[in-house]
């Protein structure tokens, strides 16, 4: 797995995670995310176009950044998300995903990921959602 | 190799006679005569000018350049012994020694001219001039205290080398013992794993049973597990948490502890997922989290209520192979949100109908290609399978997941659970 890190800006700056090859293991991919935190990045896009599937190491990745990219803030409580999520009314304002493939697509629904990750066909529209 | 053998003019050879420290004291009628027996040689460099046990007859003065003394050349031990340079003289030893061999094989290390005395002369010079023999016994004197120095050194050195050895080996020695006490240990954890797994599936009257579990590591973070429940009622699970390796397995045996307690005392299987899911969350395991799917087979209503968490939809069908329709709601895996969203259903199974849980290891076997198996195969195959009983159709699958992976490694562990419904 190979992951490019570049930067977009919409309404705020977007990280863009261009991740090729499948996901199977969650290392490389927090340890890019902690460290695009660390430098400030506090809204990533994971472009998974040329990602083939998503093992499970792959879906603890996605719910380590979810989890890292989370604010304090009223309306991603646990509460708020709990709610948010049954009704299928919140879904993560700092991590959405693009253009899955259908394999990987597949493996976030069973998991249910796509119940609180947006996610996007569009680049450009994926980056202005932020 | 070139060489040159030059007589030179007497008046030239005994100014460079003059020169060598040896013969520097010798009167006027003794250069003479050497000067009229020695021959000047030019060698360039890298020329082998004896070598050790070889016949020695002469002895050479080196007037410009140097010499290698190598000891066992050309073997694994040799050994550079010395380099003599200008006003020296080697080959002395096979003069003096009985046996007339050459103790050790010389190489010009630089281009090198050299005077040649032959054994005769030698003696000759020896017998006419004590003084001389005098002076070249104090210069074998020190080469003799030299070499011993030498080898003493050496043997110093062989001794800290051996000793480093020695400490490289112990400290290897200790790596392996303790690479094989983790081996014991991650076997013994496979041996635990295995033993927590049924080591006989329940009877159930009107139903075959069947179960596989095969980790991609020693450990692994799969599990299943099938138990009774009162009123004839059993109890499934197929459970596979995110990772590999020992801290999946502890948190897999977690999880499956937990579960069959709880399934034991909650009113339905969402019940005992909920309470599974709140005692992971207090137990705050960083980063792992389960998918699961439980659920509770009745013999009688020929129902089978499930709950899912994140995991793989269960597959279902009729005798003749027709898909039974399994609802496709979404759920998400217990330990990531303190209340999860799950999804519950109930299957009804006529007779002749088999359900077929499993791990993403089975969907995600990958062959030698990287192609993955994927659910549509999986479908087919589980759709098109005559086996005659439920463990039967296990190792059908099995099988034929083996054939898809051919020589590539397992990436993921792979657990299968069936049920048959006579």
């Amino acid at each position: 797995m190979d992951i490019f890190v570049a930067q977009a800006q919409g309404r705020v700056p977007v990280t863009v995670f261009r991740i090729r090859g499948p996901i199977t293991s969650n290392v490389e991919l927090e340890q890019q995310a902690r460290a695009a935190y660390d430098a400030g990045a506090r809204n990533i896009l994971l472009d998974l176009s040329e990602v083939p599937y998503i093992a499970t190491y792959g879906l603890r990745a996605l719910h380590y950044i979810y989890t890292l990219l989370r604010t304090s803030a009223p309306e991603e409580s646990d509460a708020a998300v709990h709610a948010g999520i049954s009704a299928g009314t919140f879904t993560s304002p700092h991590l959405k995903l693009l253009k899955p493939s259908a394999h990987a697509l597949e493996a976030l629904k069973v998991a249910g990921y796509d119940m609180f990750l947006e996610i996007h066909r569009d680049y450009d529209k994926a980056i202005a959602s932020f | 190799m070139t060489t040159t053998k030059l007589l030179l003019p007497s008046e030239q050879l005994e100014a460079l006679l003059r020169q060598v420290p040896l013969f520097a004291e010798l009167p006027l009628d003794e250069i003479h005569r050497l000067a009229a027996s020695m021959r000047l040689l030019t060698y360039p460099v890298g020329t082998l000018l004896f070598i050790e046990g070889d016949a020695g007859d002469r002895l050479f003065v080196i007037l410009e350049g140097s010499i290698a003394i190598i000891k066992s050349l050309g073997t694994p031990d040799e050994r550079l012994v010395n380099v003599r340079g200008q006003g020296e003289f080697i080959g002395e030893m096979s003069l003096l020694t009985g046996d007339g061999r050459r103790t050790a094989s010389a190489r010009t290390a630089a281009p090198t001219r050299l005077l040649e005395l032959t054994r005769d002369d030698f003696e000759a010079l020896m017998a006419s001039r004590p003084a001389l023999a005098h002076q070249m016994l104090r210069v074998q004197s020190r080469r003799l205290r030299d070499a011993h120095d030498h080898t003493i050194r050496d043997l110093h050195e062989k001794n800290e080398r051996l000793a480093r050895a020695y400490a490289e080996l112990q400290q290897a020695q200790a790596q392996i013992i303790a690479q094989e006490t983790l081996r014991r240990e991650l076997r013994l954890a496979r041996d635990i794993q295995q033993r927590m797994l049924p080591q006989r599936l329940p009877n159930l009257p009107g139903y075959t049973l069947g179960a596989r579990m095969i980790p991609a590591q020693e450990v692994g973070g799969d599990f299943y597990d099938l138990f009774e429940l009162g009123g004839g009622r059993l109890g499934v699970v197929v459970g596979d948490v995110c990772g590999k390796g020992v801290p999946a397995a502890l948190y897999m045996a977690l999880t499956s502890s937990l579960l069959r307690a709880e399934a034991g005392r909650s009113a339905s299987p969402e019940q005992a997922l909920r309470a599974l899911n709140r005692h992971l969350g207090s137990r705050g395991a960083d980063g792992l989290f389960v998918t699961v799917i439980y659920g509770v087979l009745d013999p009688v209503a020929r129902t089978f209520s499930y709950v899912r968490a994140g995991h793989e939809y269960p597959l279902a069908w009729a005798a003749d192979g027709t898909p039974i329709p399994v609802p496709s709601g979404r759920a998400i895996p217990v330990g990531l949100f303190p209340e999860p969203i799950l999804e519950s259903a109930t299957l009804t199974l006529p007779p002749g109908a088999t359900l077929l849980l499993f791990s993403d290891g089975v969907t995600e076997s990958r062959g030698v290609d990287h192609a993955l198996l994927g659910h549509e195969r999986l479908r087919e195959l589980a759709y098109g399978s005559h086996a005659s009983s439920a463990e039967a159709l296990c190792d059908e699958l099995l099988a034929t997941l083996a054939a898809h992976q051919g020589a590539a490694p397992q990436a993921d562990d792979i657990t299968l659970v069936a049920l048959r419904a006579r």
